[in-house]
């Protein structure tokens, strides 16, 4: 993870809100979260034992969440004065103020100030440390205000564990799906031989008016309810143009690497911990073609996930693969799949933070993720939705994009989605 | 079968001690899109029919009883 810059895979969460913010309360908010969860300043180590990775939270002392306090021009304010949103988002993701390999806080809060009457919560996190769901928990934990504990993983050394062989047994049937993946020839954006640069975004905020229309296409497209496969289709397609583009004489493949909710526990593990288990499925360019055929074709292929019992398979798959150091079985990964992972990332994680409607006293007026994605793939489309207005976030890696490439991308998607992408 | 159906969703799909009712909002109750791709596989599996796309409506999915007079007329449309 270290070579690949995973192990600084950050986040930004971001809430833009209504009103003024309450920054007693938030700091009191800031206090009893670094004091009740000694996780939001451990460092990730590997075990000498068994090359576990896990979080040392021994010896740290709880301490509050860092809060930095952050104002536009020209808007009276406590804190210190930033040109955008977008820039404070940008200095998030591409910042180092965390390190999980090192003790110091996991996660930041910024409070910045947009106007006399409206300002955002920034929330700065690793992805080594939660996943989305993860975080829709915690922001309903601070929405709550409650002050108790959350639960978290036990830090330490854990259960024994299956053996490697019980593993490798138990992994087999996702490893045999994998070996189809390379005769398709699958790419992503990452350029080869190119160093990836800093991590790069675009917010595209549907107001009510737009979502509606989008979800109308959706409904005459896949149904009312197939989120998951619709959006992922259109993810997909519009990331197959630039490929399709970059490579005219090649029938480009598409490799989509999607989070699969674990079944029968999403509310029972701990805040603290991996939610989701990757999904990787194969789209060719046949199945491509036309945005409903595409989206039958990656539903069938989740329901053929699902009955061969590939997430049980695909866990015991990342469970082998957590004893190893990275490049033990990223450089076989990158010559077999001659230097892909996956065409990209991509995720629609339904309503932003379902049951909260205000933080800290103030209505929550929108929320979305802004991921940032390792190189290769060099790019992830995301999405979520807050009270009827759908959000759109790319995200990809200086060098992996082009201007023009980005106009293609956004093109696609608006043809899909059947609305401009703002 | 409605009985049936809504044990399914309770303890497979939702993953809850909560008691459902026939009547119950399922989306209020957590059911999301992941949800009810499981839900589709499971009437598949469990009751031998494929619920077609047209059919994907919230108003067709938002109580345990909604679904179970879905599958019931896709169940009557198959043996006809």
């Amino acid at each position: 993870m270290r070579r690949t810059g995973q192990g600084r895979h950050l986040a930004a969460t971001v809430l833009e809100c209504e009103g003024s913010p309450d920054i007693a309360r938030i700091r009191h908010a800031a206090e009893s979260l670094g004091r009740n969860h000694p996780i939001l300043r451990a460092k990730n180590a590997r075990s000498k034992k068994d090359w576990i990775a896990r979080w040392q939270t021994d010896g740290e002392a709880p301490a509050p969440v860092p809060l930095q306090l952050w104002h536009l021009p020209g808007v009276p304010a406590e804190g210190t004065e930033i040109p955008s949103l977008e820039e404070l988002i940008h200095r998030v993701i591409n910042g180092t103020d965390i390190d999980i390999h090192e003790p110091g806080p996991n996660l930041l809060f910024h409070v910045l100030v947009l106007s006399p009457d409206r300002w955002a919560l920034v929330l700065a996190w690793s992805h080594s440390l939660m996943d989305a769901v993860g975080m829709t928990k915690l922001l309903q934990l601070l929405a709550s205000e409650s002050h108790d504990p959350a639960d978290t993983p036990p830090s330490g050394e854990p259960a024994a564990s299956p053996s490697v062989s019980e593993l490798y047994k138990q992994a087999y049937p996702m490893i045999e799906e994998m070996r189809k993946f390379p005769s398709w020839r699958p790419r992503s954006l990452h350029r080869k031989g190119a160093r990836p640069g800093a991590s790069r975004f675009h917010v595209a905020r549907f107001g009510r008016e737009e979502t509606a229309v989008i979800r109308a296409k959706m409904a005459a497209t896949a149904g009312e309810l197939l989120l998951l496969p619709y959006f992922a289709c259109c993810a997909a397609r519009a990331v197959q143009a630039v490929i399709a583009a970059r490579f005219p004489e090649e029938g480009a493949s598409v490799l989509l690497s999607l989070p699969v909710q674990r079944q029968s526990d999403p509310a029972k593990r701990p805040l603290f911990s991996n939610h989701m288990i990757p999904y990787t499925l194969l789209l060719t360019p046949e199945e491509l073609a036309e945005l409903k055929p595409a989206t039958s074709a990656l539903y069938r292929k989740y329901a053929d996930f699902m009955r061969r019992k590939l997430p049980a398979a695909m866990h015991a798959l990342m469970q082998m693969m957590e004893r190893c150091p990275s490049r033990f079985y990223n450089l076989p990964a990158f010559i077999y799949m001659r230097g892909e992972i996956c065409s990209l990332f991509h995720s629609h994680t339904g309503a932003f933070v379902p049951g909260a409607e205000s933080m800290f006293g103030s209505r929550i007026a929108n929320g979305y993720h802004v991921p940032s994605v390792s190189a290769p793939p060099g790019i992830g489309i995301f999405f979520s939705e807050h009270d009827g207005q759908l959000t759109m976030t790319l995200s990809w890696k200086d060098g992996c994009l082009s201007l023009l490439e980005l106009e293609l991308l956004k093109e696609t998607l608006a043809q899909d989605l059947g609305t401009p992408v703002p | 079968m409605e009985h049936e159906l809504i044990e399914l969703i309770r303890t497979e799909i939702l993953d809850t001690a909560e008691p459902l009712t026939p009547q119950g909002d399922l989306f209020a109750a957590g059911l999301d899109s992941m949800g009810i791709m499981q839900l589709l596989l499971a009437i598949e599996d469990r009751f031998g029919v494929a619920i077609d796309p047209a059919d994907l409506s919230r108003g067709n999915f938002s109580t345990g009883e909604k679904i179970a007079a879905l599958v019931a007329e896709k169940q009557a449309a198959a043996s006809r």
